[in-house]
């Protein structure tokens, strides 16, 4: 059985007659929430992808006139052709645009932790730092990512540096404000719990400030990784560097290679999902359960 | 000299919407002897907890000094335990961590705060509960956690925030009384900041009354340490007391000036 649209209470009900005591061992009649949850999951991706059949459909049939819309079939059949032929973009690989924009995104996002991270916790740990810090950082956070552009290219000129500092100025701030405003958030008294133990200002700090602020700590850092990679993708576009997908996905628009152009969207998409659910969800519900928070 | 003496303190709070300072301790003067068990009670905004919070040295006086053992009172330590009146357990940490977090590292090794910690568990009655995480604990169990946490500290002077405030009667009863057992067991000097006059009868050998804000000590009372039966002639007598003193003070409209010094 694969118990996918069960309860819980509908299992527990089921166990009633089992025992006697207050115990109710479910057992494998535990229901399966993964598998529930991909499978929402399927049916929420096939809904997006009949929006876009029917469009597709409806565009092709009344107001194509030189260019068809790529429906589904066309992209995914573009997507099989990229990796099992030598497909090139602009001379590249699909592998190489991707390997070259992951590259740039993991780099960018790092500098940024780095520098949000502890910015961040200089903020957190003490008031008046707090608000001077963070005037800069709301300046930051009203600029948005490419209105870097002029900056940017006299700084680095046009090269890959130039999309690396977009990602991370605009991640900083979102990884720094969550920072501060958990170690900010910690209640009282348990800091007064630490002082009253005569715990040091440096074990207090590792003991209860980063615990209690790890979920918001890792929380800005989920928002940090999302932006980045939004930002990733129209920074190649502006900051043209010949390799990278949204570089890709500028020139095939450029070439009327739509059906390409839309497979490299889905590539971004599936990254996208990829890290964010698979790799931090997982990981946010890890430190939520090594927390003692779990609902 | 007392273990804590209380001189001539005031303490003010900055009122930013109304951009003025509200007076809530004016000129407390209390010394607290050794083995002591001492309620404050009062009105409740009569600044009872920040008294409290001004022994275990998280706030400051505006005038005033706090002594400990003659010594000034310059922040918190760990001779002067708290349980507070909110949950305060650190929630990623076992009932036994929890205990073992707040004693002395360098006073004890390993081996020794675990068997601190595992010997104040059993005190309140939570052994088996040593790798529970807090929770999963109903909130009487979390709070003996705290108990359990303060008394292992074995500290010199125990201070008490209306630490069963939120909890049922019968637990709150229960709680009184274990807390009544250890004391006597292990000798210590206790002040309990509690608004239930009941409690205070059941626990006190003094009861402090504060006015409302400004607060300023009222009245005292000393009681005797054994007591048979709340319902006894003698502490009817108290109890009546108190509270038809409760209401003089809670009714005077112009800030009292009494002698304190009975």
């Amino acid at each position: 059985m694969l118990r996918l649209f069960t309860s819980v209470e509908q299992e527990m009900k089921g166990c009633l007659d089992e025992t006697d005591g207050n115990r109710l061992s479910l057992g494998d009649r535990k229901p399966n929430r993964f598998l529930y949850k991909i499978g929402v999951f399927f049916c929420g991706a096939a809904f997006v992808i009949l929006i876009w059949y029917v469009i597709t459909q409806w565009y092709n049939t009344y107001m194509a006139e030189m260019i068809l819309f790529p429906g589904p079939v066309e992209t995914f059949e573009r997507l099989r052709e990229f990796f099992t032929t030598d497909y090139k973009i602009f001379g590249q690989s699909i592998v190489d645009h991707t390997k070259a924009s992951l590259g740039r995104w993991i780099k960018g996002f790092t500098i940024a932790a780095i520098i949000g991270l502890s910015f961040g916790l200089l903020m957190g740990s003490n008031n008046k730092i707090h608000e001077f810090g963070m005037v800069p950082v709301n300046i930051l956070q009203l600029i948005p990512g490419l209105a870097w552009y002029p900056v940017t290219i006299l700084l680095f000129g046009l090269n890959e540096n130039s999309a690396i500092f977009i990602i991370a100025i605009t991640v900083i701030s979102p990884i720094a404000i969550n920072t501060a405003n958990g170690l900010r958030k910690v209640p009282k008294v348990n800091l007064r719990v630490a002082s009253m133990s005569g715990r040091s200002k440096s074990d207090t700090f590792a003991e209860v400030l980063i615990p209690f602020a790890a979920l918001d700590i890792l929380s800005g850092l989920r928002i940090g990784i999302a932006n980045g990679w939004r930002m990733l993708i129209s920074a190649e576009m502006v900051v043209g560097v010949a390799l990278g997908l949204g570089f890709a996905i500028h020139i095939t628009t450029g070439y009327i290679d739509y059906a390409s152009a839309f497979a490299c969207i889905v590539i971004i998409c599936i990254i996208g999902l990829i890290i964010d659910k698979v790799v931090l969800e997982v990981l946010e519900n890890y430190v939520r359960s090594k927390l003692g928070m779990e609902e | 000299m007392g273990v804590i003496d209380i001189r001539g303190v005031y303490k003010a709070y900055y009122e930013p919407n109304l951009n003025e300072g509200r007076v809530v301790l004016k000129n407390i003067n209390l010394s607290i002897r050794e083995n002591e068990f001492v309620c404050v009670i009062g009105p409740s905004g009569c600044g009872k907890t920040t008294l409290l919070n001004m022994i275990a040295g998280f706030e400051k006086p505006l005038k005033g000094e706090i002594f400990y053992r003659d010594r000034k009172i310059l922040g918190p330590g760990p001779e002067r335990a708290v349980i507070f009146q909110e949950y305060s357990l650190l929630p990623w940490m076992s009932v036994q961590k929890n205990v073992e977090f707040s004693l002395d590292r360098k006073k004890y090794s390993p081996k020794e705060r675990e068997k601190i910690a595992s010997e104040y568990i059993e005190k309140v009655k939570l052994a088996g509960f040593e790798n529970s995480k807090p929770n999963l604990l109903s909130g009487g169990m979390r709070q003996r956690v705290a108990i359990a946490r303060a008394f292992a500290m074995q500290p010199d002077i125990l201070l008490m925030d209306e630490p069963f405030s939120s909890l049922d009667e019968q637990t709150r009863r229960h709680l009184d009384r274990e807390i009544l057992d250890i004391w006597k067991d292990e000798k210590k000097t206790v002040v309990l900041v509690t608004h239930s006059v009941e409690e205070a009868l059941l626990l006190a050998t003094r009861i402090v009354l504060l006015t409302p804000s400004p607060g300023q000590v009222f009245k005292e009372w000393n009681l005797p340490a054994e007591k048979e039966s709340l319902s006894s002639e003698q502490m009817t007598a108290f109890k009546n007391d108190i509270i038809k003193n409760l209401g003089v003070c809670a009714c005077a409209k112009t800030p009292v000036t009494i002698d304190t010094q009975e």
